[in-house]
């Protein structure tokens, strides 16, 4: 009760001061003359009232401020410094949470994200995120727990008559535009007349970048054909911008998936060999677990009435899709690692305005003279100096935020994000931004906020201090970045194992899914065969460097090893040069036999030969070769793991995925002369992908990765080289007139040099030291990332030791030369 | 002769509220009844006086009102509360306590 009477007496103030003023009038009016005298300062009196209030800590704070922006205005190169530092190092934590925010933590720009759930196919042993379009269209039809659902399928396609380059297609759902909430930025979208097939022909929407970089944005592409996988499409309409669909990709065209066989040339609907993305919005009010439960009764049917198609046991799971992304637990580590990453650019920039501020403390000797003699307490001086210090963290907060914007959209492009995803400044990110500059200002303001309230002369050791922390964290983000580097560097010299030049995977768009299609992949590669300029062809069910993967426990009981899982035939390792190591390749007939990678070997069956070794329990299958490490389906995991099944034999199980193809000559010449030879007028049009090009765009991610830390290192050198340099110069400008004397009495300049510097030796040292515990523990943290590489490469500490050396070196001596470079006569006046 | 300021800490809360119990009173009253009846040791000094007054009334051991004193001049008038007769009777009996105290110690020790 007491508090709401003291918040009633803050709000009705003014009105409170002026009763108690007339009552003070009042009573000294009835006063006799005599004790009037004795009254006292009435102003005082007041006051002193008015304490009873309990307001008086925010009158002072408020006079702290208007204060404190008086004092920074009037040191204008100070208070740009210190904010520019701050909002570089803050800047950088708000770029690394804006990537967090967009992908992870704000809802995609859809209608009800939140209701909105991916379906996944699920059984023991095995898993994937699609279903087949027969499924799809049962549960649509006979599902009552969800109110509406999507499907897509990606896919690439090619456009009118480029060979060489294609079209990132995603085929969707009729309703998807309308039940999502997009706007067309030209034109028309999807309507529900998509839903089915007339004799008008296939209409289709652009994406926006697509758009704008081949059309420069022009409306009249509306009502224009267009020619996508050979087949003429009229475009409807232009996507808006912001707009991304669910599960985010860049794409290039969006097509109605009810047109999906005719535009590859079928009659028929798309039956179990095409598989699309499924995705439900639950209804208003229920939850997603009962929605499951509704659908086992579909799966049951579904698995009565076409048993060859689905799995034993499978049952239908979800995930929250209104997100970009999710955290899983494998996250953990990476973001762990960029997290920290990015605190030590923090704790950099940190130090640096630390250091700043109290040597800007240290010049405002007198004024704090004169404020304690006037009777301010040091706890007085103490919260000024910390308002202060708060001052500039909101400012750089502030501008941080901006930067961020810009930042963070820098990040997500090197992560291949779409260019639909925004970065903004929501409640989130001005929290996170809020929060930092109240810890920065707590932190780094407080020592010179101590310093300047207990009147210490000397700050020497503290600054050192912080330099030696700078060095720390500079040290350790080079170390990381350098690990990094030196990963990278070994995994593409290293090479995947496999030749990649002169290779083409072709394959139709989503693959030979049934058995009736596979009997075209064997045309294709009898054909391929006789063609001149080809040397091997063989038939694979995972086409190398693609967009599906296959994975399997190939471990023992109790230990779980993830091996990628691919049905070859023998000559595919002679198409992709996979070198043979141990043992031989599959024989024709021999249907129990598998060939593991090296890497399985190893782990398996160290120091054994494997040949002859059952491959897992339950399983007739033997070891009859073992293959080099050949990272077809992930290619920048070094420690991934390859079975092979003989494709041939294993056929009833395992579908064919597409053919690979090694030619004599590169692909560029070869693949008119293969189209040619491959397609008939009236079959589906198929796919080429050069295996270098594939190789190429996977590379090209890392190497985007690979900046976002070289800028964060080359950021933390340049703090932590200022904050020497500053400090050098500290240093030097208090012993000046030492210096004089000296160089008057005949020093050589090297020793008074040599003097000076000596005194930063002493916490470079420390910091380096700090550096390198601090680099081997994150190695420990980057131990998934650094690919064939062991925690200590000398590569990597001895470079980051050498650069930092260097810049501080060179941070040093530039006031040390300026200030031997200065006439002694002049030094030694300067008192 | 008068003391000036012989209040001992925490006495003139007391002292205020136990004045009041007699009724409703304005700030200069306050302080010339305490005077009075103590015939003149106890002065209450105002720069005392009203910052106990403000505590009071945060406390809500008084309430104030305004009205006009002898001479028709505005004035604010202090009433004791429910709490403030409380506050007052767990002040005395403490006040009780601590007086027999010092008594016992002033007589035996």
């Amino acid at each position: 009760m007491e508090i709401l009477r003291r918040i009633w007496f803050l709000l009705n103030r003014r009105r409170r001061e002026r009763e108690l003023a007339e009552e003070m009038e009042a009573h000294l009016e009835m006063m006799s003359p005599e004790d009037r005298a004795a009254f006292g300062n009435a102003l005082a009196l007041r006051e002193n009232a008015q304490e009873a209030w309990g307001w008086r800590w925010l009158d002072d704070a408020w006079r702290d401020l208007q204060y404190g922006v008086r004092i920074l205005r009037r040191s204008p190169g100070f208070t740009l410094a210190t904010v520019a530092t701050l909002a570089l190092g803050i800047g950088v934590c708000l770029s690394a949470f804006q990537v967090l925010n967009t992908l992870v933590l704000r809802p995609l720009p859809v209608q009800n994200a939140e209701r909105i759930y991916r379906l996944d196919r699920r059984a023991p042993g095995m898993a994937i995120n699609a279903f087949a379009y027969p499924a799809m269209v049962f549960f649509r039809e006979n599902s009552t727990a969800f109110e509406v659902f999507f499907a897509q399928l990606h896919t690439e396609l090619q456009f009118e008559d480029d060979a060489m380059r294609h079209l990132q297609a995603r085929f969707v759902s009729a309703n998807y535009f309308a039940q999502l909430g997009a706007s067309a930025a030209a034109g028309r979208l999807f309507g529900p007349r998509e839903d089915e097939i007339r004799n008008s022909p296939t209409v289709v929407v652009l994406g926006h970048s697509f758009w704008q970089s081949r059309y420069g944005s022009d409306p009249e592409i509306v009502g224009k054909t267009i020619r996508v996988h050979q087949r003429p499409v009229v475009v409807a309409g232009v996507l808006a911008e912001e707009f991304s669909g669910l599960q985010p990709s860049a794409t290039d065209v969006w097509i109605p998936l009810a047109h999906y066989s005719r535009l590859m040339g079928k009659t028929d609907p798309p039956g179990f060999e095409t598989n699309v993305q499924m995705f439900g919005r639950l209804v208003k009010g229920s939850n997603i677990e009962t929605a499951l439960e509704s659908l086992k009764p579909l799966t049951a049917e579904l698995s009565a009435r076409h048993p060859k198609e689905m799995w034993e046991g499978e049952r239908v799971e979800a995930s929250p899709a209104g997100y970009a992304s999710r955290l899983t637990r494998q996250d953990v580590p990476m973001v762990a690692f960029f997290g920290s990453l990015v605190l030590l650019v923090l704790a950099v920039a940190g130090s640096n305005f630390g250091s700043l501020l109290l040597a800007r403390t240290m010049a405002r000797e007198r004024e704090f003279g004169i404020r304690s003699s006037l009777g301010a307490g040091r706890a007085r001086v103490f919260r000024q100096i910390l308002t202060e210090s708060l001052l500039l963290c909101i400012a750089g907060a502030g501008v941080g935020l901006v930067l961020s914007l810009v930042g963070g959209r820098l990040l997500l492009w090197s992560v291949e994000m779409p260019q639909s995803m925004e970065t903004v400044i929501d409640w989130r990110t001005g929290g996170v931004a809020a929060t930092l500059a109240l810890v920065l200002a707590v932190i780094f303001g407080s020592t010179p906020a101590t310093h300047a309230a207990l009147r210490r002369k000397r700050t020497e050791k503290v600054r050192m201090a912080m330099v030696g922390a700078q060095v720390a964290a500079t040290c350790t983000l080079l170390i990381a970045a350098g690990l990094h580097a030196r990963s990278l560097q070994r995994v593409f010299s290293e090479g995947p194992g496999f030749d990649y030049r002169n290779v083409v995977a072709v394959d139709p768009p989503g693959g030979f899914q049934s058995i009736e299609t596979a009997k075209r992949a064997e045309e294709l590669k009898r054909k391929a065969v006789g063609i001149p300029g080809v040397e091997v062809a063989a038939i694979c069910s995972v086409t190398p460097l693609g967009l599906s993967a296959w994975s399997e426990d190939a471990g023992e009981p109790g230990r779980r090893i993830n091996a990628y899982v691919n049905a070859v035939e023998p000559e595919y390792f002679s198409a992709m040069r996979i070198p043979i190591l141990q043992g031989r390749k599959f024989s024709p007939g021999e249907r129990d036999a598998v060939m593991i990678s090296e890497s399985l070997a190893r782990k398996r069956w160290p120091g054994e030969s494997t040949i002859g070794k059952r491959y897992k329990a339950g399983s007739n299958a033997v070891v009859v070769g073992v293959a080099g490490n050949a990272r077809t389906q992930a290619l920048r995991d070094s420690e991934a793991v390859e079975v092979y099944y003989p494709y041939r034999e294993q056929g009833a199980r395992l579908r064919a995925g597409g053919v690979v193809i090694r030619t004599a000559l590169p692909p560029a010449r070869m693949i008119p002369v293969l189209r040619a030879a491959l397609e008939r007028p009236t079959a589906a049009p198929l796919r080429y992908m050069p295996l270098e090009s594939a190789f190429e765009e996977v590379t090209e991610g890392s190497r985007k990765g690979m900046i976002g830390v070289s800028i964060a290192g080359a950021l933390a050198l340049l703090l932590a080289a200022t904050g020497i340099g500053g400090l050098v110069a500290f240093t030097v400008m208090r012993r000046t007139s030492e210096i004089g004397v000296r160089v008057a009495l005949g020093a050589p300049r090297a020793s008074v040099a040599a003097l000076v510097l000596g005194k930063i030796l002493r916490p470079v040292c420390f910091g380096l030291a700090g550096g390198l515990a601090g680099g081997a523990g994150l190695a420990g943290l980057m131990r998934s990332q650094l690919y064939g590489l062991g925690r200590f490469d000398a590569g990597a500490y001895g470079g980051a030791l050498v650069v930092l050396l260097a810049a501080s070196a060179l941070a040093a001596t530039i006031p040390v030369r300026r200030a031997l470079a200065l006439d002694p006569s002049v030094t030694l006046k300067h008192e | 002769m008068p003391i000036k300021n012989e209040f001992p800490a925490g006495t003139l809360v007391m002292l205020v509220l136990r004045v009041l119990q007699g009724g409703s009173l304005h700030g200069y009253a306050i302080a010339q009844r305490i005077r009075v009846i103590s015939s003149d040791v106890l002065r209450v000094e105002e720069g005392s006086l009203y910052p106990a007054l403000q505590k009071m009334l945060i406390k809500g051991w008084v309430a104030s009102s305004w009205g006009e004193s002898e001479t028709g001049r505005k004035v604010r008038f202090y009433k004791l509360t429910a709490a403030g007769k409380k506050q007052l009777k767990e002040e005395l009996q403490r006040h009780e306590l601590v007086s027999k105290a010092i008594d016992s110690v002033l007589r035996t020790a």
